[in-house]
């Protein structure tokens, strides 16, 4: 068996393990209380499943010949497993099961979207051949996968303090910020859905600029371009002007369409109630200032890394590649963005004594402008950055 | 035991007096009060941040002009590819975004809130952290979150004191009362990032002092000599050879040709310019600039060639390499054999060629990148990538001379003539685009970031925590700080003090707020 093929496998076997331990999780909180075994279990099998992660990521390395940072599946993959090693240190500290239940299934969305890129390893363009790249990229990530948890324990705050029979603000956010997760399980559920069967098509059009593009889908065409010649596969639903993007935007739509049943179906089938409320029971094991305190110590503990790796070192690396350490890519502003937010919800929190709800919320707000950078900026803002 | 009303006392400064607390008697020092008290105000400082947040992002919602194609003006570009959102998006200035007087200006202003914000507190803190007592009154030690009070005795005090420096901790003691510290430099940390900060982005905007920076991009033709502008022609730059590799998809192992296949086209594997330096040293006779050679190297991405302050950076290269050199035979269709030769360099093509005896050819129009506009030929740009000619052949038996246009796989008007031009042989140059860079403000940027990072880390992963302890009428009052991770605090106390059988910390803000709930 050659190293990438093994590496393939170490990655599904990680998968798998950081399902199981999730499912331990979720046991072990919903027992009653005291230290329970199945936490213990829980946490051995996240740490078994993060060492089999890291063995994808060296076996990766050996057989591609350059760290597997290099584009979007690699990266976020990469992301997920940072996140699993963030969680495995806040809870190496707090014990908490009740984390593991929220930051683990996160963790693995993030690790299955990856899989949703094209994974096979490419050859690094000149500007790519850097050992500063490698260190700028995991450490942003390592920086990145520590501030998720504390998007974990912000989200757990709300939850536990969030009276769901009250109309609320919060609560409607709440369920918003679920649904937002749900369409991206929807997205992945489609993805391999119609991989499985093969439902890709190539439409061709006329761009703007008079050149003649293509834009190959991979799920049902829903949206195609205006006038577009349909190579193969089925054609477009509806379609549209030239100034939108067809296909991106059918992705899109896929997403919120599955995303819309599976919620209406886990909302109104399954559970009966808010997706938020059904973690209510759970969310309220933890206590709040416990919740409030770890949020704030990830963010301390991983903005300096995130600052160090996403920042200072990407700008040693953009001035050797490109001769400017800034140059306002989008990625790069994007990365200032990350930064900056952060930076105000410590000073609102120290000088302004914004703890609790309003600072859950913010944390909750910088994992959605680091996703946004990772997702939006990569996929859809065009620059320097977009790998895929 | 409930716990008496719990008063906490705000500790972010010791309960220091602020600069920007005082309100001054004159007008005029009142006037400079408020501009203080505006500066340090956190509130403020947090506004500008926000603001800055919100224009960055506007920034990238469509892409800076600095990214746009270059072929088409700016103004036609946003609207064509963006329509009308495009057009107000050029309209309000947002494609210079980063570059406008109002986004320096927010940057601009936060520098001075964080200078100003940094001095108001700073020296009230140092202050008050440099000279501590070690009794303190009842009221601060109720004060503060962590505390605990039992009755004990003063053995039991003096029984910490071991256990703490164990710890790490410095402690004092006056009158049997004990007051541990440790990490207090921790506090610190904002100050020193703040510092930092200014440095960074003050020695970036450096740059616009004369002399600090220079950025010229040379496009060098294989086998030509350049002078380098940005060093006032001090320096010449040659280029020996422009080197590309491609990554072959046959050749390369099996494991990249899936992603090259998906690619579609050409992955460049490495790019490099063979480079020699020389430096002008005076001026020939013939009034060229004499040059002597004083480095050679290459320079390739990621891998600048370097030569006193200034870097050498391959940034990119021409997609079409230029034609250096033509060679023409002069056929005599009618017999169909050559006449004579001619090549021209078309760097510096003359304007005749003089052949053998009764023959000549005259250079009488040169398009250096061919088009017909309007019916009549011109030249796209000066760049060597399409070569027309428009010759005039002189032969015995047309003493005037026969005309004819010259291109690449074209020739007008010279089927009929007797004399016509024919492609003989080509020779290429690649050409490389070199970005020539000085930058004196990275030492202050690359102290700026260490000063920056090492505050940050200092503040975020040392805090400060302090222990005071005193017995009082057989009363042992136990309180404790920390500006960070709580957790660790009581640990770390709660083990010393159970050694000696004294009471854990208690929360005391979170028995407040369960004592309301309750
Ligand atoms: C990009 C800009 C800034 C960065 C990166 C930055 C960074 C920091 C950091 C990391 C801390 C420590 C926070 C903590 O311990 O949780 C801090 C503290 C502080 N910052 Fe900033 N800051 C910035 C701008 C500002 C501005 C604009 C102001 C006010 C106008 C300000 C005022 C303060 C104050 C008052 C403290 C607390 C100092 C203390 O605890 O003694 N900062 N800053």
């Amino acid at each position: 068996m050659n190293l990438l093929s093994l590496s393939g496998n170490l990655l599904l076997v990680s998968f798998i393990l950081y399902l199981i331990s999730t499912a331990f999780f979720a046991v072990a909180t919903s027992g009653k209380k005291g230290p329970s075994k199945s936490g213990r279990i829980a946490f051995s099998l996240a740490l078994i499943g993060f060492i089999a992660q890291l063995g994808y990521f060296f076996t990766r390395w050996a057989g591609a010949g350059h760290a597997p940072v290099s584009n979007l599946y690699e990266y976020t993959t990469f992301f997920g497993m940072m996140m699993v090693f963030g969680f495995l240190i806040v809870y190496g500290i707090y014990r908490n099961n009740v984390l593991g239940l929220i930051a683990m299934p996160v963790a693995l969305l993030v690790i299955a979207y990856a899989s949703m890129f094209p994974d096979e390893v490419q050859p690094l363009i000149p500007a790519l051949q850097s050992v500063w790249l490698k260190i700028h990229v995991t450490t942003a990530a390592l920086g990145e996968g520590i501030l998720a948890v504390s998007f974990a324990t912000g989200l757990l705050y709300l939850v536990h303090a969030t009276d769901f029979s009250k109309e609320s603000k919060t609560r409607t956010w709440l369920e918003i910020v679920f649904f937002t997760l749900i369409c991206v399980v929807g997205y992945i559920f489609v993805g391999l859905m119609f991989k499985a069967i093969g439902s890709d098509s190539t439409i061709e059009y006329v761009a703007k600029n008079g050149a003649t593009m293509k834009h190959e889908y991979s799920m049902p065409v829903l949206t195609g371009p205006e006038g577009g010649k349909v190579l193969s596969g089925s054609g477009a639903f509806v379609e549209l002007p030239n100034y939108i993007n067809a296909n991106k935007l059918n992705t899109v739509l896929w997403s919120l369409i599955s995303g819309l049943i599976l919620y209406v179906v886990l909302r109104f089938v399954v559970f009966r109630k808010r997706i938020a409320e059904t973690l209510k029971p759970i969310a309220r094991k933890i206590d709040l200032d416990t919740a409030d305190e770890i949020s704030y110590r990830a963010v301390a503990i991983g903005l300096p890394v995130f600052i160090l790796g996403g920042l200072i070192f990407a700008m040693i690396w953009a001035q050797m590649a490109w001769s400017r350490y800034w140059g306002w890519d989008p990625k790069e502003v994007w990365a200032l963005i990350t930064m900056l937010f952060y930076v105000f919800y410590l000073h609102m929190r120290i000088q302004r004594g914004w703890v609790g709800k309003k600072s859950a919320w913010l944390v909750v707000g910088g994992f959605a402008v680091i996703m946004f950078n990772l997702i939006f900026v990569n996929l859809v803002v065009a620059g320097l950055h977009s790998y895929a | 035991m409930m716990q008496k009303e719990f008063k906490p006392i705000d500790m972010r400064y010791e309960e220091a007096e602020l600069r920007s607390n005082r309100r001054s008697r004159s007008s005029i020092s009142r006037t400079i009060d408020r501009v203080w008290a505006f500066f340090s105000s956190v509130k403020v400082g947090l506004w500008l941040i926000g603001l800055i947040i919100l224009a960055s992002g506007v920034g990238t919602i469509f892409p800076q002009e600095m990214y746009i194609p270059q072929n088409l003006p700016p103004a036609e570009y946003y609207q064509k590819e963006y329509g009308s959102a495009g057009l107000l998006y050029y309209t309000l200035g947002f494609h210079r975004l980063f570059e406008s007087w109002w986004y320096i200006g927010l940057i601009t202003l936060l520098l001075l809130s964080i200078i100003i914000v940094s001095i108001d507190r700073f020296f009230p803190l140092y202050r008050a952290l440099k000279k501590q007592p070690v009794i303190r009154t009842k009221r601060f030690m109720d004060g503060q979150r962590f505390g605990a009070s039992a009755s004990g005795s003063q053995d039991q005090i003096d029984g910490l004191e071991p256990l703490l420096k164990k710890k790490g901790y410095k402690v004092k003691r006056k009158d049997g009362a004990l007051f541990a510290e440790k990490q207090r430099f921790g506090r610190y940390g904002p100050y020193i990032n703040h510092i930092g900060l200014v440095l960074f982005f003050g020695g970036a905007m450096l740059r616009v002092v004369p002399g600090m920076h220079a950025d010229e991009l040379i496009w060098l033709r294989e086998g030509d000599t350049l002078p380098i502008q940005a060093t006032d022609s001090q320096y010449y730059l040659k280029s020996d050879a422009f080197n590309l590799e491609f990554y072959d998809p046959k050749k390369e192992n099996a494991k990249f040709q899936e992603a090259l296949e998906r690619a579609g086209s050409n992955v460049p594997k490495n790019y490099e310019t063979e480079l020699r330096l020389y430096e002008r040293t005076g001026t020939l006779e013939n009034g060229k600039p004499k040059l002597e050679e004083v480095k050679s190297g290459s320079t390739e991405v990621n891998h600048p060639f370097t030569f006193g302050d200034y870097q050498v950076f391959q940034e990119q290269y021409a997609s079409e390499p230029e034609f250096i050199s033509m060679s023409f035979d002069i056929m005599n269709q009618k017999t169909g054999k050559p006449v004579d030769s001619i090549k021209i360099d078309l760097r510096d093509p003359k304007q005749e060629y003089d052949l053998k005896e009764g023959y000549k050819v005259e250079l009488i129009d040169f398009f250096p990148d061919f088009v017909v506009e309007d019916g009549v030929p011109n030249t796209k740009s000066a760049r060597l990538i399409n070569p027309a000619y428009v010759f005039n052949i002189t032969s015995p038996e047309h003493p005037k001379g026969e005309r004819s246009l010259v291109g690449i796989r074209m020739n007008v008007g010279g089927d009929d003539n007797q004399y016509a031009m024919e492609f003989a042989g080509t020779e290429f140059a690649d050409i490389s685009g070199l970005r020539v860079k000085k930058d004196l403000t990275l030492p202050f940027l690359y102290v700026g970031g260490i000063i920056f990072m090492a505050g940050l880390i200092i503040g975020m992963y040392w805090p400060h925590r302090r222990l005071w302890v005193r017995s009082e009428n057989g009363q042992v009052e136990i309180a404790g700080y920390t500006n960070k991770n709580a957790l660790a605090l009581q640990k770390e106390a709660n083990h010393a003090l159970t050694a000696v059988g004294l009471p854990e910390l208690e929360d005391r803000q979170k028995l407040r707020e369960e004592g309301e709930t309750a």
